[in-house]
């Protein structure tokens, strides 16, 4: 009996201290483990949001058409260092390669109506009843950088719209890492953040068959203040119905025209000096 | 009794290292993920409400892919700033993410042993010192890559970084600037000094009537006002309606 009690004594301290050491090498083991998996795990993820983002660019890039609503706002930092946020509603649709029709309505109340129809480039306020037109310089793509970069117009998220969006995410991005798997408005969706030189990014792609994105945030981290745009998509639509009256613009009766103010004439500054000098000695 | 206390002391050894594994797996799996780091930007911006002559530019109002405004308009002090945050690099890995893995590891470790708690205090330390470093380099590396863009004059053709359209608002400010010289304005309109480009605060609204109040000169159809010896006429750039100064039309 004393013989037993013993032998289950000693069974049962080899059996504790094989598992401690059992536990004790399980937890050595596990202790550095997680670091080598992240340090791995960096370029992984990377190279995974990489590919989603891409897959993106190309998805959207290559579509024939599509509509889109947008909501969007973004942060004025006023000179008191005060941040304001202001923000406008859209609805895009496009048809390539040259048509374009975007609706806005900003948070004041201010309508405005700009179609590119293939020939001419037509932008209506609606709220000032005025309405510019400029020639089309030929496909979307150059329409819409003529629009924003000659004629100084804003155009929020320019290059989605663009076919050319991978190239410009290529030579725009630096960096992009993948944040995490999440929903928006239900929809499963890759939560990607980016890098570049003067904006760094973060953008919501669907995960699925379309790719499409879902909101982008924007930190303009060169700017004083650091302020953000953001903007919300919805009703994405790669096959809307498109008829003659799509890409139609008629300015409304009594609207006033006027020109791109990136247009006018400029008056040199010697001669705005001598104006404003003889306007001084009145 | 000495038998039943020594295996009580085994038990616990045994049970204590398996809860740390435990832990330490948990943790793993926890991996990078670690959310913290969202700071609460929640400020205290309620109170502004409307109107009041806020003015609704600045780098970020056209929502461009890139900014071209702060680089030239000063923004030297945001590169420091804007670059630290992120600095170590993407979600998964992120500072924050590593912060809240050691707060919680602080926290197990109030009920472990003193010398476990010295050795993560060293192993905190450790961290730190790593990841201070991996910053820096990361910084290196990032300062290095601005430096190169610097010298590329049309990388990634940034198009939509807002130069134009801050140009305008610049333009329209000048009107202001030249009609508060030249005779009394129409408008009360408050006018910042225009900035040499595009402004790192969102610019004072622009003027949205002409800049004094004479009866329009129709030329070709399209209205001219003339303040002063300086001719204006009414153009659309992204604020909407601004008056700019031009040459004076033909046959004037």
């Amino acid at each position: 009996m004393r013989s037993i009690t013993k032998a289950w004594h000693q069974a049962f301290w080899t059996a504790g201290t094989v598992v401690l050491l059992l536990a004790a090498g399980l937890a050595y083991a596990q202790q550095p483990a997680p670091r080598k998996q992240a340090a791995a795990a960096v370029t992984e993820t990377e190279a995974q949001a990489s590919a989603i983002l891409m897959r993106m660019a190309d998805f959207l890039g290559g579509q024939q058409s599509f509509s889109v609503s947008v909501r969007s706002g973004y942060d004025a930092v006023q000179k008191s260092g005060q941040k304001i946020e202001f923000g406008d509603t859209r609805k895009v649709t496009l048809s390539r390669p040259d048509r374009l029709r975007m609706e806005g309505e900003r948070s004041d109340g201010v309508k405005t109506l700009t179609v590119f129809n293939g020939k001419e480039i037509v932008l209506i306020d609606e709220t000032s009843n005025v309405y510019a037109t400029a020639p089309q310089p030929g496909g979307l793509d150059d329409t819409i950088v003529h629009f924003v970069k000659d004629l100084g117009i804003q155009m929020p998220l320019a290059v989605l719209w663009v076919s050319q969006l991978p190239a410009e995410l290529k030579a725009r991005v630096r960096s992009v890492d993948y944040v995490e798997r999440t929903s928006i408005r239900g929809s499963p969706s890759h939560h990607l953040a980016a890098r570049g030189d003067t904006v760094d990014f973060q953008v919501w792609i669907a995960d699925g068959d379309s790719p499409l994105p879902q909101r982008v945030v924007i930190t303009y981290k060169q700017a004083k203040g650091e302020p953000q745009f953001w903007a919300q998509f919805s009703d994405w639509n790669l096959a809307p119905a498109l008829d003659d009256s799509t890409f139609l613009a008629k300015p409304p009766d009594g609207a006033q025209k006027v020109a791109f103010a990136a247009q006018l004439p400029r008056v040199s500054p010697a001669a705005r000096k001598s104006s404003a000098d003889k306007g001084a000695k009145r | 009794m000495k038998v039943t206390s020594w295996r009580g002391v085994g038990t616990g050894l045994v049970a204590g290292v398996f809860i740390l594994g435990l832990v330490s797996e948990v943790d793993a799996q926890r991996g990078g993920r670690g959310g913290g780091g969202r700071q609460g930007g929640g400020g205290s911006a309620a109170a502004a409400g409307g109107g009041g002559g806020f003015s609704r530019g600045g780098s970020a109002s056209g929502g461009g892919l890139s900014s071209g405004g702060g680089q030239r308009g000063g923004g030297a002090a945001a590169q420091g700033g804007g670059a630290q945050p992120q600095a170590a690099a993407g979600g998964r890995q992120g500072a924050a993410s590593q912060q809240g893995r050691q707060e919680s590891q602080a926290q197990r470790q109030d009920t472990s042993t003193q010398n476990q708690a010295q050795r993560q205090d060293a192993s905190s330390q450790n961290q730190a010192a790593r990841q201070s470093t991996a910053t820096q380099m990361q910084s290196t590396r990032s300062s290095t890559i601005t430096n190169v863009q610097d010298n590329c004059n049309n990388c990634g053709g940034n198009w939509d970084n807002g130069d134009a359209a801050a140009g305008f608002v610049a333009g329209a400010l000048v009107v202001g600037t030249v009609a508060a010289v030249a005779s009394a304005p129409a408008t009360t309109t408050v006018v910042a000094p225009a900035p040499a480009y595009a402004p790192a605060y969102a610019p004072a609204p622009a003027p949205v009537a002409p800049p004094c109040d004479v009866a329009p000169i129709p030329v070709s159809g399209v209205p001219y006002y003339k303040c002063g010896a300086t001719w204006y006429t009414a153009g659309y750039a992204s604020s909407g309606v601004v008056y700019m100064p031009v040459p004076p039309p033909s046959g004037y």
